[in-house]
């Protein structure tokens, strides 16, 4: 029997992105900064957040492109100070009541979204110094390039850290949604895959997020699964318990009787992994 | 302010320029090659450089092709003579071919150069953007032209990083002939894997731009200068795939740089407006999908 194998760290998507709580945000670079090296990505969060910043980055752009400056134009604006603040509220304000039009709304979702636009763009208009006076393309211009550096410096921190390819198998993202009545299928394939590479490579591994709601308050479900999450300020505690542990596939073994839910994930398991 | 059709994109020409393409070291100075390092020479090669690129553009309907030709050709040599990044990257030319005597200088040039190099790709992103917002070209042909730019931009940063590593290692062999050759040769196999790639982004997303500006100009005084582009002046089938050549090679680029890249800290919610408003909607798109 094997003890203190243990890999190291699968990060979700919230862990390297910017975070408005500060607390969090510091949290998140702290545990970054000591356990980079031991850090794993798995192919599935990092294809899921470089889409999530490529998707944001172009719904602003998009926005710009064909509403805001057509609009703009067609006012008769040529140049743009920073005096100039009420056409463009006088555009998301006839954005949002357009919105508020729709018979059919799922959510309030693309009012917010209208909402962060137009804070940026009011930012960036009021940042122009008193008498600057910037043609409209050269104005949009310098905003998307500067979006464009903003979206890189974003996925940087995602293209650093080692990325492990993992597809796992549709039975274990199942197992999982049933084991923990998961509402996102993302989620779910995320917390497979680092479950299938502890199991390969016979070795803990922590799965370490800030998602409270759909993963943490969980966490106990997937402990019972053989998975460990962990907010970024606890996973180093957890490693260190971890150590002294038998190795996954010892601790499957001795497990005795698997509950339900043990179960699931085990048969899941079975057809790549040799348990016992 | 100039009027629109009047005013030049830039301050200098968006052409294909060997300068952000990294450098073998030579050991073996050759007559010849002094030769070469003439800056007339050089201007003489890059323009005829640019001129095979030239060819290569898909047919134009606009414009005649001797006449673009010939009016290119003085526009990039005038443009090629006032241009200070250029003459530091012929003199890096000579530093390479006599690696050896000049290993201070030359990394100090180097330096400073590469640095000039990703200013100038800044404004090269600039430049695409203002094209864009002139333009009812599709979103995916800014952001393929960005991110090569960008892939560019993380070439250069790892480059640095592997030069001043080099630097201190070649200055501590510069009397162990054996050693320097070895470091040397090092440097040529990393560069080698590179060289061919990051020359071929530059030179496609220049022929991109090219393509967009020259097809939208009525005659040849018109290319280079910040006008209203149609795509309906553009075959968009040979448009999208130029752009999918590019962001193929990009992709190619970027698995080659990745493994280079150390880890960048994660920016702060604070750091700036945009990144604020990037990060905003990703939250929101994210709770829409549950």
């Amino acid at each position: 029997m094997s003890f203190g194998k243990v890999e190291g760290f699968f990060l979700d998507t919230c862990i390297l992105l910017p975070h408005p709580l500060e607390a969090i945000m510091k949290a998140c670079s702290d545990f970054i900064k000591e356990t980079a090296s031991q850090c794993i990505l798995s192919s599935s969060v990092k294809k899921e957040a470089l889409d999530l910043i490529d998707r944001a980055h172009c719904t602003i752009l998009l926005n710009f492109h064909s509403r805001l400056k057509p609009f703009l134009v067609a006012k008769g604006m040529k140049e743009i100070t920073n005096r100039e603040g009420q056409v463009f509220a006088d555009f998301f304000a006839e954005q949002k009541a357009q919105f508020r039009r729709l018979p059919y709304k799922k959510s309030n979702i693309q009012y917010e979204i209208l909402g962060a636009m137009e804070s940026y763009i009011a930012s960036q208009v009021h940042s122009l110094e008193s008498g600057q006076k910037l043609p409209v393309d050269v104005f949009f211009a310098l905003v998307a390039a500067e979006l464009a550096v903003k979206k890189h410096d974003l996925e940087a921190p995602f293209k650093g850290i080692k990325c492990e390819e993992i597809q796992p198998s549709n039975s274990l993202s199942s197992a999982i949604v049933v084991g923990s009545l998961l509402k996102n299928p993302d989620d779910a394939v995320h917390l497979a895959s680092a479950l299938e590479y502890q199991f390969n490579h016979n070795r803990w591994v922590i799965f370490v997020t800030t998602d409270q709601h759909e993963i943490l308050d969980k966490a106990l479900e997937f402990k019972e699964m053989f998975l460990q999450c962990s907010r970024p300020d606890w996973a180093l505690d957890y490693y260190r318990e971890l150590t002294k542990k038998e190795a996954p596939l010892d601790h499957v073994k001795n497990i005795g009787t698997p509950t339900i839910r043990q179960q699931r994930v085990l048969d899941a398991l079975s057809p790549k992994i040799h348990i016992g | 302010m100039q009027s629109l059709g009047s005013e030049k994109i830039s301050d200098r020409l968006n052409v294909a320029r060997s300068c952000v393409t990294p450098e073998r070291y030579d050991l073996v100075v050759k007559g010849i090659e002094k030769d070469f390092q003439d800056f007339k020479a050089a201007i003489a090669e890059t323009v005829e450089h640019n001129l095979q690129l030239l060819d290569e553009l898909p047919p134009l309907k606009n414009l005649s092709s001797n006449e673009l030709k010939e009016h290119f050709r003085r526009l990039l040599e005038d443009d090629l003579k006032k241009d200070p990044l250029f003459e530091t990257s012929v003199e890096i030319k000579k530093y390479v071919s006599d690696i050896s005597k000049y290993v201070v200088d030359y990394f100090r040039k180097v330096f400073d150069h590469n640095k000039g190099c990703k200013e100038r790709l800044d404004s090269d992103i600039f430049d695409m953007c203002r094209m864009f917002f002139n333009s009812d070209l599709p979103l995916s042909c800014l952001t393929t032209i960005e991110n090569a730019i960008l892939a560019q931009k993380d070439f250069l940063d790892i480059y640095d990083r592997l030069l001043h590593k080099e630097r201190s290692q070649l200055l501590f062999s510069r009397d162990n002939r054996k050693k320097f050759e070895r470091l040397c040769s090092n440097h040529n196999k990393w560069v080698e894997q590179y060289e061919k790639k990051i020359n071929d982004i530059e030179r496609l997303r220049v022929k991109i731009f090219w393509y967009i500006d020259f097809s939208n100009s009525n005659t040849v005084e018109n290319i280079s200068k910040v006008k209203s582009i149609k795509s309906s002046s553009l075959d968009m089938k040979v448009l999208q795939d130029l752009t999918n050549s590019l962001q193929k090679l990009t992709n190619e680029v970027e698995l080659l740089i990745e493994p280079n890249i150390e880890f960048t800290p994660i920016i702060s919610y604070e750091d700036n407006n945009g990144t604020r408003a990037i990060r905003k909607i990703i939250e929101l798109l994210s709770i829409a999908e549950g």
